[in-house]
């Protein structure tokens, strides 16, 4: 080797050992190196899906522009830091078309098209084929053994890297607010955040490096990808993302382990290195256990989960069924009160009458029930065609209006004039807008009910508001969930089934619209709202 | 998983940018084709 080509050090020991290296540079690398290697060896080879072959490689490109990092800063020849210093550019813009590939397939929750792959492949050929060239690196200051960048590594490689950022934002803030799923937004937010928290960490210190030559700053940029892990390993718990369960729990206390471990690397006498040994041992000891009981509880929740869904579908083929026995019991007694060729005494008639009431409630029971239960399962299906909302709340009212008076309560219509027209499900609205008011007659007593329809700037408000028995602070959360009543609300109505109101939720919000609900208190009556996109 | 041409393409890519890492290895530590900077002077290159 020609002296020539050396910096002003000595050569480094095992390649990563050397006096150039600052102590705090083997802190901030190895542990994050090591963790974001077995994080992402596990998802790449135990997830199965294309996004934890993404992620897999996303972490791998990351451990691997580290591990560059650290044999860069130890290097006294200024050939190979060149060489490797080239590679880190191309990778470093690598990890950030990774993650923005990665970001696109969490949350669209399938691959990108093919001809966008080919365009951003064809963005990033130049760039690829310019890397061996002195448009990217110029040279090597022997004296620091830093880089003299051209301007692909000094502007074209920033360029991509704020563009690829931008474009993660732009697509998680698209499909954030396009989406209602409230876990869905949940997973686009954590992702989101780690994943520029950690791009972001990463560009500013070099940016910083690039334009000031001082490249400490950099060595803070890895800081990034813990706050990265922490943000995937709540993903992999609580949304059990990259078909992964047990990752998180696992990678958390592998990092911890690698994170003692690396101290032994600083630590030089005999003290300390008893110190972080008894740290060491304890860290492995508790972590076992750590891992051991998230396996139990996982599983437990498993075990749990799955006993609940065979519960709701054995629930939903039991009211199924009941709800074709019921119906075929409902002809049955229509028939003999309708037909007077059966000849049923006066005496029989009311029995008969008093049958028929109870079979539609019960029939009325299930539905609320059935309805409810394919609304959360997703198999509800609707038929959107231009309809009069107006029309919709007039021919329920009628029905409902002989029901409220056959109660003792003073009904009122007011349909404030203007155009209700809209696209939507003219039976699912119709069987909304009936089980608000529905809801509002069984929990009033006594006194009035006021139905109105009013038109808004870009919506049509619909609210049914009653003298009943008000909503106290503790039911209101709960009110639209399945189930989801007072536990003091079959005291004043017997039939209720709780699963009303989050149908009307269901389809409210199928609409794209809200609803909701409001009270003075207890005994104070209330109003519920059912607010849709107007045409 | 993913469809055969986004599989080729990736393969293609994977073999350019290994071209290049090739070609920069080449450059930098078998033809040492670079600007060696000593106190602001070029003190060397080997082309």
């Amino acid at each position: 080797m020609s002296d020539s080509l050396l910096c002003p050090w000595e050569t480094p020991f095992l390649l990563l050992f050397s006096s150039n290296v600052p102590p705090l540079l083997y802190y901030s690398h190895l542990p994050v190196i090591v963790a974001a290697l077995i994080l992402g060896f596990f998802v790449y080879h135990k997830g199965g899906t294309l996004a934890s072959t993404v992620l897999g490689v996303v972490l791998g490109l990351f451990s691997f522009y580290g591990l560059l990092d650290i044999l860069i800063w130890a290097s006294n020849r200024s050939d190979i830091v060149l060489f490797l210093w080239s590679l880190q550019v191309l990778i470093e813009v690598l990890i950030f078309a990774a993650a923005l590939y990665l970001v696109h397939l969490v949350i669209k929750k399938r691959d990108a098209s093919f001809a966008s792959k080919l365009i951003f492949g064809l963005v990033l050929l130049p760039f690829i084929l310019l890397i061996p060239t002195h448009y990217n690196l110029i040279g090597i200051d022997l004296s620091s053994c830093n880089a003299i960048e051209g301007v692909l590594a000094l502007y074209a490689s920033y360029g991509f890297e704020i563009f690829f950022t931008l474009l993660i934002i732009i697509t998680s803030v698209h499909a954030f607010f396009s989406s209602r799923d409230r876990a869905l937004r949940r997973q686009i937010i954590s992702l989101t955040t780690g994943v520029i928290l950690f791009l972001v960490a990463l560009i500013s210190g070099n940016l910083i490096g690039s334009f000031t030559g001082d490249w400490n700053l950099a060595q803070f940029g890895f800081f990034g990808m813990p706050i990265f892990i922490g943000f995937l390993t709540y993903l992999i718990v609580e949304f059990r993302m990259f078909n992964l369960k047990l990752i998180g729990a696992q990678a958390l206390v592998l990092a911890l382990v690698g994170l003692i471990a690396s101290e032994f690397l600083f630590v030089n006498n005999a003290t300390n290195r008893l110190l972080v040994s008894i740290t060491f041992a304890v860290a492995v000891f508790f972590g076992f256990f750590l891992v051991r009981s998230v396996k139990r509880e996982v599983a437990l929740r498993e075990a749990l989960q799955e006993a609940n869904e065979g519960q709701a579908n054995l629930l939903h083929i039991i009211n199924h069924q009941i709800k074709g026995y019921m119906t075929k019991a409902r002809y049955v007694f229509d028939d003999l009160m309708s037909d007077t060729s059966y000849g049923l005494s006066d005496k029989a008639l009311p029995m008969v009458k008093q049958g028929y009431d109870s079979v539609t409630e019960g029939v009325n029971f299930v539905q609320d029930f059935l309805n409810a239960s394919n609304i959360e399962r997703g198999t509800f299906t609707y038929t959107f065609v231009p309809i009069d909302f107006e029309e919709i709340v007039k021919n329920v009212s009628q029905g409902q209006e002989e029901n409220a008076h056959e109660k003792g309560l003073t009904y009122t219509l007011n349909i404030a004039p203007g155009d209700y027209k809209m696209t939507g499900d003219k039976a699912q609205l119709g069987q909304a807008v009936r089980n608000l008011i529905d809801n509002s007659i069984h929990y009033t007593p006594t006194g009035s009910l006021t139905v109105t329809l009013e038109r808004k700037m870009k919506s049509v408000l619909f609210k049914v508001s009653d003298s009943g028995v008000g909503l106290s602070d503790e039911v209101k959360p709960k009110l639209f969930t399945k189930g989801g009543r007072d536990k003091d609300s079959q005291k004043v109505n017997v039939n209720s089934t709780g699963f009303g109101l989050a149908f009307v939720k269901g389809v409210a919000e199928a609409h794209k619209g809200k609803v909701w609900a409001e009270s003075p208190g207890p005994g104070k009556g209330s109003t519920f709202y059912m607010e849709l996109p107007a045409a | 998983m993913m469809d055969t041409k986004s599989k080729t393409f990736f393969t293609l890519l994977l073999l350019i940018i290994m071209g290049s890492v090739a070609l920069t290895y080449r450059r930098a530590v078998i033809l040492n084709d670079f600007e060696r900077v000593e106190g602001g002077e070029v003190v060397g290159n080997d082309l």
